[in-house]
């Protein structure tokens, strides 16, 4: 596996441990009642803040350690290095991303219009920007290993 | 459009080239190896600037080193 495939895996499972994290979090909140009336869409906000700030400071993390283990092992790393294989990739992979962004976007259009609250409305257009996340890297990695 | 494969024979060229490494190559064209790598195993046409990058390292004509096969 080439560095720049490994990458890609790397931060898809990024994506989906961070994921589970705000998952189970949110699941507290709800059973704590901390979500329910007015004021849960603060919390919400906050939750998703926190989430930003959380997947900002991993990636800082991921990257960090990649450097010091590619200067330690003296391996190969493409670390901000691009040329036009790596841009039509990502491409093609934001595509499809956008794809999943707008099917998030969709469902929680149709979530308000059955009158389900907003915070169901807005974890379900995080939801679709999280898949969103996860498949790029994905359609990246495949990419990768089966050619563009 | 017609479909079709495009091959190439980089690795040879490399060969007669003195050997040189796919890492040298993308150097000088300005890509990763990987992208070399792609390119070798036609996992990846390359564009056709790229391309004419390419053969103008091995001093041959663009025919020389890709060639379109028709399906």
């Amino acid at each position: 596996m080439s560095w720049l495939e490994g990458a890609t895996l790397v931060q898809a499972l990024r994506a989906v441990a961070i994921y589970l994290w705000y998952l189970s979090r949110q699941r507290d909140l709800w059973a704590s009642g901390a979500l329910d009336g007015p004021q849960g869409l603060t919390v919400l906000g906050w939750e998703i803040l926190l989430l930003i700030i959380v997947t900002i400071v991993v990636g800082m993390l991921i990257q960090l350690v990649a450097v010091i283990i590619s200067t330690a092992t003296g391996q190969e790393s493409c670390a901000g290095i691009e040329d036009e294989r790596d841009r039509l990739i990502e491409a093609r992979a934001m595509v499809k991303g956008f794809g999943m962004v707008g099917f998030g976007f969709l469902a929680a259009v149709l979530a308000l219009w059955q009158g389900w609250g907003a915070i169901w409305a807005m974890n379900l257009l995080l939801a679709g920007m999280v898949a969103s996340d996860i498949l790029v890297n994905l359609v990246k990695f495949l990419r990768y290993v089966r050619g563009v | 459009m017609a479909k079709g494969r495009i091959s190439n024979t980089i690795r040879r060229m490399r060969f007669d080239a003195g050997e040189m490494t796919q890492k040298d190559l993308a150097e000088r064209v300005g890509v990763t190896r990987q992208t070399i790598v792609a390119i070798e195993a036609a996992k990846y046409s390359p564009t056709l600037e790229l391309a004419f990058q390419i053969a103008h390292v091995f001093d041959r004509p663009l025919s020389d080193v890709f060639q379109w096969e028709p399906d």
